[in-house]
C-alpha cells in the first residue's frame, strides 16, 4: 500500500488547475462560491447576483472567460461588479484561472484527465 | 619432442577461444550501443518532427544521433534527460506524446534547463539513458527516485527556503504544519531555528490547573481540546500519576492577591457582557467559533482555578512573561464578573469531579514525575527555569530528505517501503513504526501529514551553493521602548500586527505606514473603542478600555514615526472632482465589494466614514496601485488615470457618518 500517494491523489487536478484553484479560492470565492455556484459570502449583496458557473460557463468559450477575468464583466456588456484583474495578476495566473474554470464547467463526476497519471503515482 | 608440439596445440586452442570470446564481447557491446533504447526513441522523434515541423524549422533543429547532456558542476549533476525528452523546450510539441512533449506551464522560463538541469527539480538518475535506470518509476529502496507530482515540491524547497515559497502550495502548507506543531522543540530543523514556541511556562502550574483536569489532559490533550497543540505522549497511568504530582507541586510564583474580592457579588451575566465587549473571541474559540491564537475557552471552567484566572486576566505577564495575551484595563469588579462567567458557565458537565480528600504525596512520586518530564522532553516546549541546556531530545532533521530507508523501519506496516511513506507513517502514527519511539502522536490529518512530508523531504543533507538558494530576510526583533513601548507591550499590539516584518499575522494591516493612512483623530477614537471597518471579519481588534491619554500617546507616535513621506501629499479636493468621483464609484462597480451607508458588498472595508478615517494622499496612492502596498490584495488595479484617482479620492473624502459636523 502506498499511504502517501493515496491521500495526495484525491482531487485529480493537474498542476495548472491546482494553481488556478488556489487563485480562485483567494480572489473569487468570496462572490462566486467554492464551487462557482454563485453562492459566495458576498453574493447576497450583489445585484445582479453572480451566475451559476455550471450553467453559465459552458455557454461560452474559454477566451470569453479570459476576457471577463482580464477586463471585468463590464467589458462584455454586463454589470461592473466583477472587477478587471488584468493589471493585477500576471498572465500565467490568468491562464491558470481559466484552466480551473474549465474544471468547474465540467458536469460533476466527469473528472479531468490527469496528465500526471502518466507519471508514477508515488515512489 | 612430443611435449612442445602438444603445448603448441594447446596454445593455438586457447588463442582461438580467446579470439572468439573477444569477438563476442565486442559484438555485444557494439550491438548494445547500436540498439540502445535512446536511439530508437530518437528515431521515432525524427519521424515526429518531420510531421510537426516545416522544412525550414527542420533544418534548424538540433542534430540527432548523439547523447544530449546538461552538466552542472556546482550541483554535481549530469542530466542526459534531453537525449529522449527532445521536444521539452519547443512549443511545437505541446500535444506530442511522452517523452517528446513540451514541458507544461511556464517553469522552463524561470528555470532554464541549461542552468538548472532536470533532476534538480524532478529527481531521478540523470546519467541514465534508458527509462528504467533513470528511475522514472518507483523502485523499492531506491535512494533518489523521480519525484511524483505530489512530491515534486520537495525539490522546489531544496533551493527555495522561504517560509512561503510562491506556487508551491504543498511545501508552504507543510512548512506551516511543521512550524505550528512545534517540531523544533525536539528537533533541530534547518530553516526553523527562529520559530518561537508558544507553550505555557509551568513553574507555577500548581496554582493554575485543577488536578482532575490535568490527568485528563496528560492522558490525551485532544480529548479536552480538539485544537490542542500538545501531542499525545501515550503515557501509562503510573506516569500520569507521577507527572501530575510533579506538576502540581510547581508553585514558584503565587497568583496576584484576590483575597479582597467578594465573590458573592459576582454576576455571570455581566461577565458574559464583558467577554463579548472585549472581543475575547478574536483569539479564543468558544463553542466552535473564534480565533485560535489563544486556547479555546468552551470548558475553561473545568480546567483552571478561580484565583489563578483572576490573577491572569489582571496581569497575564505575572505568570507568563512571554504571553501573547494583552492586559486589559478592566476594573477588579469586571474581572470578578468575567472570571465568574468563565469558571461557572464554561464548564464541561462530563468532566471528572474534584475529590475533596487531601492525599499525602510522596516526594519519591514527585521525583519520578520530574524524571518522566525530562524523559519525554517536556522541557522542549515548556521552558522550565530548572531545566536549561538539556538539549533537544530528538535527532536533528538535517538531511532527513536523504535518510536511507530499510525494511526494518516499517516493522509490520504493509506499505511500499519508500521514504515518503516512512515519513508519512512516522508523522501519523509513530508507535506503529517502532516499539520504543519517543515521538508523541500528533494526530495530524492526512493532508497535513502529506504536506509536512513534502516539506521534510526538502531538507537535504548536502547543502547547495549559496548562489542557488533563495530565502527571505530574517525579521529583526522590534521592541519599542519608552512610553510608547510600554503601551505596545501592555496591549500586545505585536501579537497581531506586523511592523518591519516583525510581529503576528492576525491583522492584515501592517503598521509600517499607518500614520500616513489614517487620520490622527480617527486613530485616537478607534484605539479607545475599535469599531469594525471590515464587517465580514471575525477577528476584530479587542476593546482594550485604554484611556484617552494612552490612545493619544499611541496615535501621536504612530502619526509621527509610522509614516511614509511619499503618501503625505496634498490632493485637491474640489466639489467638481468629488462629483466625477461619485460617478466613477458607480461605473467602476465599487459597491460590489464596499459598503456605503449600509448597502453594498462586504469584501472590502466599509467606506461610509472615509472622510474622517483616511488620509487623501493614501487613498490616491492606494487606488493607483493597490498591489504595490499590499501584495495579494483583493482590491484590483483598475488602471485609473491620475485624474480619476484624484476624483475618487475627492469623493471618498466627502463621506462621513458624522451628522453633527464636529470631530471627535
Amino acid at each position: 500500500m502506498d499511504v502517501f500517494g493515496r491521500q495526495a491523489q484525491e482531487e485529480g487536478l493537474s498542476r495548472i488547475e491546482t494553481d488556478g484553484k488556489r487563485l480562485f479560492v483567494h480572489y473569487c470565492v468570496t462572490c462566486h462560491g467554492e464551487t462557482g455556484e454563485g453562492d459566495g459570502q458576498n453574493a447576497s449583496t450583489l445585484a445582479p447576483a453572480p451566475p451559476d458557473f455550471r450553467a453559465s460557463l459552458p455557454v461560452h468559450q474559454p477566451a470569453y472567460w479570459k476576457q471577463i477575468i482580464e477586463a471585468g464583466s463590464v467589458a462584455v456588456g454586463r454589470s461592473p461588479l466583477c472587477p478587471p484583474w488584468g493589471r493585477t495578476l500576471p498572465s500565467d495566473d490568468i491562464t491558470a484561472l481559466v484552466a480551473y474554470l474549465g474544471v468547474l464547467s465540467r458536469p460533476a463526476g466527469q473528472k479531468p484527465v490527469e496528465p500526471a497519471a502518466k507519471a508514477p503515482a508515488s515512489p | 619432442m612430443r611435449t612442445p608440439q602438444r603445448a603448441s596445440v594447446r596454445f593455438h586452442l586457447a588463442f582461438a577461444v580467446l579470439g572468439v570470446t573477444f569477438l563476442a564481447i565486442f559484438s555485444w557491446v557494439f550491438l548494445k550501443e547500436y540498439l540502445a533504447e535512446w536511439r530508437t526513441t530518437q528515431a521515432q522523434f525524427d519521424q515526429l518532427q518531420r510531421r510537426v515541423k516545416d522544412p525550414h524549422a527542420l533544418s534548424l533543429a538540433a542534430p540527432l544521433g548523439e547523447i544530449q547532456q546538461i552538466w552542472l558542476p556546482d550541483l554535481n549533476r549530469v542530466d542526459r534527460c534531453p537525449t529522449c525528452h527532445l521536444g521539452i523546450d519547443d512549443p511545437a510539441f505541446v500535444s506530442a506524446p511522452e517523452p517528446y512533449t513540451t514541458h507544461p506551464g511556464a517553469w522552463l522560463r524561470t528555470h532554464a534547463p541549461d542552468r538548472f538541469g532536470c533532476t534538480s527539480c524532478h529527481g531521478g538518475q540523470g546519467e541514465a539513458t534508458d527509462f528504467r535506470n533513470a528511475a522514472h518509476q518507483p523502485i523499492p529502496y531506491w535512494s533518489d527516485p523521480m519525484r511524483s507530482p505530489q512530491l515534486i515540491e520537495a525539490n522546489c524547497g531544496a533551493c527555495h527556503r522561504e517560509r512561503r515559497p510562491r506556487q508551491a502550495v504543498w511545501l508552504e502548507k507543510g512548512r506551516e504544519v511543521i512550524a505550528n506543531a512545534g517540531c523544533i522543540a525536539c528537533h533541530d530543523i534547518p530553516g526553523f531555528s527562529l520559530e518561537e514556541l508558544r507553550a505555557p511556562r509551568l513553574e507555577s502550574v500548581g496554582y493554575k490547573v485543577r488536578p482532575e483536569w490535568l490527568r485528563t489532559w496528560l492522558a490525551d490533550p485532544k480529548a479536552y481540546l480538539a485544537q490542542a497543540r500538545m501531542p499525545n505522549f501515550r503515557l501509562e497511568p503510573p506516569e500520569i500519576d507521577s507527572l501530575s504530582a510533579f506538576l502540581l507541586a510547581q508553585r514558584e510564583t503565587a497568583p496576584l492577591d484576590s483575597a479582597g474580592i467578594d465573590w458573592s457579588k459576582a454576576d455571570r451575566d455581566r461577565g458574559r457582557t464583558v467577554f463579548g465587549e472585549a472581543r475575547c473571541v478574536t483569539c479564543h474559540r468558544l463553542e466552535g467559533r473564534g480565533g485560535t491564537m489563544g486556547p479555546e475557552l468552551t470548558t475553561v471552567g473545568s480546567k483552571v482555578g478561580r484565583a489563578w484566572l483572576f490573577s491572569f486576566i489582571k496581569d497575564p505577564t505575572h505568570d507568563q512573561p512571554g504571553t501573547l495575551m494583552l492586559r486589559y484595563r478592566f476594573t477588579d469588579d469586571q474581572i470578578r464578573d468575567l472570571v465568574a462567567y468563565l469558571t461557572e458557565d464554561l464548564i464541561d458537565p462530563g468532566a471528572p469531579q474534584a475529590s475533596s480528600e487531601v492525599r499525602y504525596v510522596e516526594p519519591a512520586l514527585i521525583e519520578r514525575g520530574r524524571e518522566a518530564f525530562v524523559r519525554h522532553g517536556c522541557y522542549g516546549c515548556h521552558r522550565f527555569s530548572g531545566m536549561v541546556d538539556l538539549g533537544k531530545i530528538g535527532p536533528s532533521l538535517l538531511g532527513i530528505g536523504d535518510r536511507a530507508i530499510e525494511a526494518a523501519d516499517f516493522r509490520n506496516a504493509a506499505v511500499v517501503p519508500s521514504r515518503p511513506n516512512w515519513l508519512f507513517l512516522k508523522l501519523r502514527a509513530p508507535d506503529t513504526l517502532a516499539d520504543q519511539s519517543r515521538m508523541p502522536t500528533f494526530n495530524f490529518s492526512e493532508p497535513d501529514a502529506a504536506a509536512a512530508v513534502v516539506a521534510l523531504l526538502s531538507i537535504r543533507r548536502a547543502d547547495l551553493p549559496v548562489s542557488r538558494v533563495t530565502d527571505q530576510p530574517r525579521p529583526v526583533r522590534y521592541e519599542p521602548q519608552g512610553t510608547f513601548g510600554a503601551l505596545v507591550a501592555r496591549y500586545r499590539c505585536l501579537s497581531c500586527h506586523q511592523t518591519r516584518g516583525w510581529g503576528g499575522e492576525l491583522s492584515t494591516v501592517p503598521l509600517d505606514r499607518i500614520g500616513s493612512q489614517l487620520q490622527h483623530a480617527y486613530l485616537v477614537s478607534y484605539l479607545q473603542l475599535p469599531s469594525a471597518v471590515r464587517v465580514s471579519l471575525e477577528e476584530r481588534m479587542p476593546w482594550f478600555r485604554m484611556t484617552r491619554e494612552e490612545a493619544r500617546t499611541l496615535a501621536d507616535y504612530l502619526a509621527g514615526v509610522f509614516v511614509d513621506d511619499s503618501l503625505e501629499r496634498p490632493v485637491p479636493l474640489d466639489a467638481d472632482a468629488a462629483r466625477r468621483g461619485a460617478r466613477l464609484y458607480q461605473t467602476l462597480g465599487c459597491r460590489g465589494c464596499h459598503s456605503l451607508g449600509g448597502t453594498g458588498g462586504y469584501v472590502g472595508p466599509d467606506l461610509s466614514d472615509s472622510g474622517r478615517r483616511l488620509k487623501p494622499g493614501w487613498i490616491e496612492a492606494w487606488l493607483s496601485d493597490p498591489g504595490r502596498w499590499k501584495p495579494g490584495t483583493l482590491q484590483p488595479n483598475y488602471g485609473l488615470k491620475p485624474e480619476e484617482a484624484r476624483s475618487l479620492t475627492a469623493y471618498l473624502m466627502t463621506l462621513s457618518t458624522d451628522r453633527s459636523g464636529s470631530t471627535p
